[in-house]
Parts: C-alpha cells; structure tokens; sequence
C-alpha cells in the first residue's frame, strides 16, 4: 500500500504526458488508474469509483465533457472531484466545464508538475 | 296844387326789360365767378374786371331801366356825374362779390362782409342814381322803405353770394339750377331796385322851378331801350365768352392731365417705352428702356423727354449700327398701326457686356413715326442657356455613370429618371421601366421584413415604397444593403442610398436612390472572412497540439531534474531544456492569445478591477527579476485610482508586458516609475524607465505584429514581438488607447488611458 492510499483515475490520450502524470503521481503515493480514452475513463471509474478525476478533454472516442456530463448526471459518481487537465482554452469549453461542475481547470503546459502536485493535495484533502 | 303828390306810372316793358337784364347779369354773375376761380393770375385779374365792369353795367341798366320805366309828369334829366359814379359803384360792388366767391373757401364772416358791401353798393348805386334826377319836383324818401330796400339788397346779396360760390364748379354750360337760381337773383334784384323806389315820393315844388343843371341830360325812351340793348349785349357776350373759355379750359384741363398719365406711364412702365422716326432713330425713351437698349440713363444729355438725336447716340457709342439697322429696318416692314409681331433683338454695349431685348412696334400716322416697346430677356436668356446647360450636364453624368445606378422616383414611387447604370445593373432599358414603381426592383420579402422592423419603432405600418423612403422622407440620408432583382429574374446586392429631392419652392419632388453593386464587396468579405475563420482555427489548432508535446516535453524535463541520480553536468542541461520549453511555451500562448483576440473569439469579461491592487500583484511576480537587475522601483497614485471596468486577466497580462518590458530593456540598476492618475473621465497608468529607449523610426511600428525595434537584440533575443501587440489589441477593445514616448538612450514612457465608465451602483 501506497502511504495514503488514495485512488487517483487519470485520462489522457497522450502517452508523454501521461507518464509524466502517472510518474509524479505514483511519487507523491497516490494509486494511479490510466485510462486513454473517454469511454475506457467512464468504464473504470464506474467499475470502481476512484477518489479524483483527471480528465483531459480532447480524446478518442468519448471526449472529456461527455465523460463529465455522464459522471455528474449519475448519482453514484457525481461527488467525485474532476480536474480538468487540458491544452484548449476555448472559452465556450471553460464555460461548459465549470457549469457542469468541474473542480478545477488547468492548462497543461501552464502548469507544472510541483503545481498539479498542490493542485492534487487540495483536491483530495491531504 | 291842392295835391301835391305827382301822378306817377311804370311802363311794364321797361319794367320787364330791366328784371330780364338783373336775371342776366345774375347769370353771368354766377358765370363768371367759376372761370375767375379757375383763372391764375393777370388772367384772373382780368376776368374779374371784365366780369364786374359786365355784371356792374348789368346791374346798373337794370336800375336805369328800372328808372326809366317810372314816369312822372314832368321832364326829368340825369346828372351824368353822378351816373356815372352810380356805374362804378356797381361795377366796385360787383367786383367785391366776385372776388368774394372766386376765392377757394367762403366762410361765414366773409360772406356776410361781402355781402354788406355789396347789399351797400347797390343801395348806394341805386339812391346816387336816384340823386342824378334832375326833376322840377320835390322828393322826399321814406327812410323805414329806404332802410328796407338796402337790408334787401343785404339780403340779397348774402343769398346771392352763397348761390354763386356753390354752382361756380357746376360744369355744365346750361345748368337749370344756376338758370333757376340766376332768376331768382334777378327778381331779389328788381325787388330791391323797386322797393327802393317806392321809398319816394315826389312833390310838385313851391317854386316849381327846375335849376338849370348844365351837367344834366334827358334820356328818351329811346335812350332807356339803348341802355338796356347794350347791357343785353353786353351781358351775352360775357356769358358767351365764359362759355367758350369754360369749354376750352376744359379741354386744356383735359390735354393736360392726359399728358399727366401718359407721363406717369411712360416713366413708371416696368417694360421700354420708346418713340423711334421712321429710320430707327430713337426720338424719346424711358429709363428702363434706356437700360435694356443700352441707353445708360447717364447717357441721355437731353433727358428723358428730350428727343435722343441720333448722332448723339452714335457718339456715346450706345446704339450699334447693327441694332439701328435691325430697329429701321422692322419699321419699315411696318405697313399698319397694328403692332407688329414681336422680335428679339440683341447689342453689345461699348463694355463688351452683351444683352438681348423682346422688341414690339406700332406705327402711328400724325406725326408719321413709330412707338416701341422693349422687354429685356437678358436675364431670361442666360438663365434659359444655364438651364439648357445643367440640363446636359446632367444629362451626361447620368449617361456616363455606367457602374452606378441613379434611379429618382416621384413622391409615390414612380420611377422618374433611369439612367445607364441603372440598365446596366438590372438588365431594363429606361423607357420600359419609368413609370413603375421602384418597389418593384426589391424583393418583396426583403421589404416586409424592414417595413415590419420600422413598424415596431415607429408604431405605424410602412410598406411598399415607403420603406425606402422612410429616413429619407424625414429629411435624413440613409444607405443600406438591399437586394435587386434584375430583369432576369436574377438577384442583385446593392447598397442603396436614398435622398429626398426638392422642388425649387423647397417641396417634397420625389426620391433619388443611388445603387452600387456590392457584390464583389461581399464576396471579398465573405472571403476574408472564411480566411480569417480559417486562420484562427488554424492557429488554435496549432497552438492546441503544440502544447500538448511541450507540457510533455516540460514535465518530463522537470521529472528528470529532480532525480538525484544524475550528475551536475546533465542536470544542468536538462534544467536549461526545461526553460527552452517554457519559452516556447510562452511563445505559443502569446500567439494563440492574439490569434483569438484578432479572431475575436476571447471576449473581455469586464469586471471593476482595481489597476492598483492589479499592479502590486503583477510586482510581486516579478519583484525576483527586479531585485536581481538591481532597479530601484517606485509606485505613485496605486490608492486614489478609481475602479475601471476592464477583463482582470487581460489587464493583468498587459501590466505584466509593460513591467516585463521595462525590467528588461533598463540596464541593472535603472530607475523605474509606475504612476496612475484620473484626468477628466478617463484613467492613465504610466511606466517610466531610464532604460535604452526606443528608437524614433520604430516607435511608430512599436505596437505591430511581430515588430522588434532593431536595439533591443544587443538586450535579449528571446522576445517573440508579441507582447506589445498584444497590450494594444487588449486596450483598444477596452475602449482605451495605449503609446509611448521615448529617446533613444533616455528611457522610455508607456502609458495607457481607459475610459472611466460611470459605476453602476445596482
């Protein structure tokens, strides 16, 4: 066991960020899930309900929002805490993300990694 | 004598002889004073002696006669002088009361003078004629009659006079008024003469001796019969010689103000009036037509009714030849008094200035010469050439403007004017399509959907034409797009502005649409703007997958910095590609930035943002860089700025850029000032530095795309040439404006002005 054990789902197409991600998570102790697409996402978490989302938005498949939409239209999954990790800044999306009530958004290359780590710590409440 | 009272008889025709001879002299009295009241002068003068010395003499044979007509049975003879002091005393009394009634006004006080003197030199011709008898008899006068017959003649004569003054203007010769009144004169008379007569009465005397007068004659029947045919004839030709003075003062009078009018009408007529012999000399003309024909008013030596001589005309160098000749040659063409039909004519003035004269003739046969009349059409006529003259002209720029259609329209709609533009552009020739409406060239949709628009602002219904004209109608010029439809069937882009037309008295004439085609405008914006769509997804695109390897990139640098497993010498180069990375990372946030602020597509999200606070926070980032570049930095005014409504993101970016800059291009241990202020509305943030300045030819270029001035390389290379763009594209859609003020060496100033708008307190 991980020192605090809690589940982290990460979605992400892209396979260097992804490591990256994944890398600096397992670091800090967090349990790591992957996923590449949005429906593998969806699958995962409703297989099992991790205790943070990170969701990026343009992927294969099933995009972020949609993954978003499903997850807070069901009961089950809604509470979880979604950070949406992503490179578009499209305003309409920003718009979108927050009202369907995304924690948080971050611009991927704006960010580093020391960042999502407090970003990571204040999600979860450690 | 046992009665001493002489028999005495009248002779009745003496008797009526002498009231005949009072009725005429009344009548020329009443005569006369009218032709001495219009008389002036010597001739007035003389008309009153004539007139009294007639009247007097008529007066006085009268009251001979009157006295010859009594007879008595003894001789009696006449004392000539004293007869002849009784004829003046008539002819004196007489001329008092003709002077008396030919003045202009009879007052009261003068018509009774008058008459006292007049009532008292009858009666005083009457009683000296009466002391001429010469008689072998005593009379003796009854003063109560004596006194009688003069308050008559009094009476008499007041009556008299007032008659006499008021008929003086009866214009007819023969007037049964004056006729009635001139008897009724003459028996006053007559009754005067023989009440007066009555008052004696005539005694044979004690010594019945008549003295030998030598002076004294006797007058036979005969005699009394001369007296009264020469008073008779006397008085006749008086009245006659009034009656043909009366005529011919009327006639004068008549001549005279016939000449009057005809003054008044040649001087005053609006139009030329001239008098020409029969060879086209001007004889006499009027000053309006001395100024159409050219005669200057200074020009005319003799006056206007002074004939003009020709040679004096020559001479001033006013009539032409050529306008004499045409003048001669018309009148002699004249065959009758008819006027002639009118001809123009037209001189050139010795000035040069050239005019142009409407001419009619009369000929007119005593004396044989010719009567003009001149209207000036010079006026006329070059307004008529101007007419002409605009007319073509504008005839030819609608002719010519073949890329734009000019279309006018009366008050209805109805097409007026549709020029070769116009046919160009929808396929009608003009001649088919005036006299339709212009709403018909309009897709009828396009109409209602505007009519119903204006309907809704305006709260009444517009449809048809009056769509079109709506703005117009109200006085305003309105251009929008619209669509045509072409003969064809085809539509038509156009941008059609509407103007309302005048007439010259400032009434509503009609509408005038001019139409370009605007389709090839449309399609290069439709163009331009599918490119610029194009663009920005492009460069969003872009940006996106652009990132997304450098956030790779990025953090799999910084994972790898922070394994101790690696020696100093690699992590020292991994740490350097880390802030490649993040340059370029920069780079393409600052791209994409401008690319959506250009696009459009990043709205502002004004909120009131304190530039203060914004600044301080800005500072803190890079208070690091500042601190290492050893720049003292100072910040004036960051607690009295008002709140602005401004995106605070967007503005944060904007101070960062300036501050960045500032930091960047002063060289270690500059001097840095940061001020902001309020000034008559507006917001001013102002950043001074004492850096390298910015060279005058790139400071106009500062704030473009890309621009780098050529100094700042021997700084730092790394600029991307973005970030000032990106400050003005922010501070211009703020509604603000943004400079520099700069020397080369010197330092530099940026400031920024935003609008101050007015804080809703909801």
């Amino acid at each position: 066991m991980k020192p605090n054990g809690k589940r982290i789902l990460l979605a992400e197409d892209d396979r260097f960020l992804r490591r990256a991600c994944e890398n600096c998570l397992s670091k800090r102790g967090y349990t790591v899930v992957l996923a590449t697409d949005g429906q593998e996402a969806l699958e995962s978490i409703r297989a099992q309900p991790p205790d943070l989302i990170l969701l990026d938005l343009l992927m294969p498949k099933v995009t972020g929002i949609e993954v978003l939409r499903a997850l807070k239209a069901d009961e089950a999954t809604r509470t979880i805490p979604v950070l949406i990790l992503t490179n578009s800044s499209r305003e309409s999306d920003v718009k979108e993300i927050l009202e369907l009530g995304a924690d948080g958004y971050q611009i991927k290359a704006n960010l580093s990694l020391v960042e999502l780590g407090s970003r990571v710590e204040q999600l979860l409440g450690v | 004598m046992t009665d001493p009272t002489m028999t005495s008889w009248y002779d009745h025709h003496m008797v009526i002889l002498s009231v005949l001879i009072a009725v005429g002299a009344s009548y020329a009295a009443l005569d006369l004073s009218a032709r001495i009241a219009a008389a002036q002068g010597t001739l007035r003068l003389l008309w009153l002696v004539g007139g009294a010395t007639a009247m007097g003499q008529g007066i006085w044979s009268m009251h001979y006669i009157g006295m010859l007509a009594f007879h008595l049975p003894v001789m009696v003879r006449y004392n000539l002088p004293l007869v002849a002091l009784s004829l003046i005393a008539a002819i004196v009394s007489s001329a008092i009361a003709l002077y008396v009634v030919s003045r202009e006004q009879l007052r009261k006080t003068e018509a009774l003078a008058g008459a006292v003197v007049m009532g008292a030199g009858i009666g005083a011709m009457h009683y000296v004629g009466m002391a001429a008898m010469r008689l072998s008899a005593a009379c003796h006068y009854n003063p109560w009659i004596v006194s009688l017959s003069v308050i008559i003649a009094i009476v008499v004569s007041l009556v008299a006079l007032a008659l006499t003054f008021h008929l003086r203007h009866e214009a007819k010769n023969i007037s049964w008024l004056k006729v009635a009144s001139a008897v009724v004169m003459g028996v006053a008379i007559a009754a005067m003469h023989y009440t007066g007569m009555a008052a004696v009465t005539y005694t044979a005397p004690a010594d019945s001796l008549v003295k030998d007068d030598p002076r004294s004659i006797s007058i036979s029947s005969l005699g009394a019969a001369g007296i009264g045919a020469v008073a008779l004839i006397l008085l006749t030709i008086t009245i006659l010689t009034s009656l043909v003075d009366r005529r011919f003062s009327a006639q004068a009078l008549e001549l005279e103000s016939s000449e009057r009018r005809y003054r008044v009408l040649f001087k005053s007529a609006p139009i030329g009036v001239f008098r020409a012999n029969m060879d086209g000399h001007i004889l006499e003309i009027n000053e309006t037509g001395s100024k159409i024909l050219g005669y200057g008013p200074a020009n005319q030596p003799h006056g206007a009714t002074q004939p003009l001589e020709a040679d004096v005309l020559a001479r001033s160098g006013l009539a032409t030849p050529e306008y004499e000749l045409r003048l001669g040659e018309e009148i002699r063409g004249l065959k009758t008094s008819m006027p002639c039909r009118p001809f123009e004519i037209e001189h050139v003035h010795k000035d040069g200035s050239h005019s142009e004269a409407l001419v009619a003739l009369a000929v007119m046969d005593a004396p044989k010469e010719c009567v003009g009349f001149a209207v000036d059409l010079t006026e006329h006529k070059r307004a008529e050439a101007e007419l002409a003259e605009s007319k073509a002209k504008l005839e030819a720029v609608l002719e010519a403007a073949t890329q734009i259609a000019i279309i006018a329209t009366d008050t209805k709609g109805n097409i007026t004017v549709f020029n070769t533009g116009a046919e160009c552009m929808l396929g009608y020739c003009a001649e088919e399509i005036i006299g339709k409406n212009a709403a018909t060239l309009h897709v009828a949709s396009e109409l209602e959907t505007c009519g119903e628009e204006l309907g809704r602002q305006l709260g009444y219904l517009v449809e048809g034409f009056d769509v079109l004209i709506e703005a117009a109608s109200h006085g305003a010029y309105e251009e929008r797009e619209w669509t045509y439809i072409r003969k064809d069937g085809t539509k038509l882009a156009v941008s059609l502005g509407v103007t309302a037309l005048q007439d010259w008295q400032g009434n509503m004439a009609g509408f005038l649409e001019v139409a370009k085609d605007i389709t090839e405008r449309k399609r290069v914006e439709e163009e331009l703007k599918s490119a610029l769509q194009m663009k920005s997804d492009f460069v969003s695109f872009a940006t996106h997958q652009l990132r997304t390897p450098l956030a790779g990139i990025k953090w799999l640098l910084e994972l790898a910095v922070q394994d101790e497993g690696i020696p100093e010498e690699p992590r020292s180069l991994v740490q350097d590609a880390r802030e490649a990375a993040d340059r370029l990372i920069r780079l393409v946030n600052d791209l994409l930035d401008a690319s959506r602020l250009e696009g459009g597509k990043l709205t502002l999200d004004p909120k009131y943002t304190n530039l203060g606070e914004l600044t301080r926070s800005v500072l803190n980032d890079v208070n690091h860089q500042i601190e290492t570049q050893g720049h003292k930095l100072s910040i004036h005014g960051a607690e009295e700025i008002p709140l602005v409504q401004v995106d605070p993101q967007l503005f944060r970016q904007v101070i960062l850029n300036l501050i960045s800059n500032a930091v960047k291009y002063t060289p270690p241990g500059g001097t840095i000032t940061i001020e902001m202020s309020q000034d008559n509305g507006s917001v001013l943030w102002s950043i001074r530095d004492n850096g390298i300045g910015i060279p005058k030819m790139a400071q106009a270029r500062l704030f473009e795309k890309f621009f780098r001035a050529d100094n700042v390389y021997k700084v730092e290379t790394e600029g991307t040439g973005l970030g000032l763009y990106l400050v003005r594209l922010v501070v211009e859609r703020s509604g603000g404006k943004v400079w520099c003020e700069s020397d080369e060496g010197q330092g530099t100033i940026f400031k920024f002005q935003l609008p101050l708008r007015v804080r809703d307190e909801t």
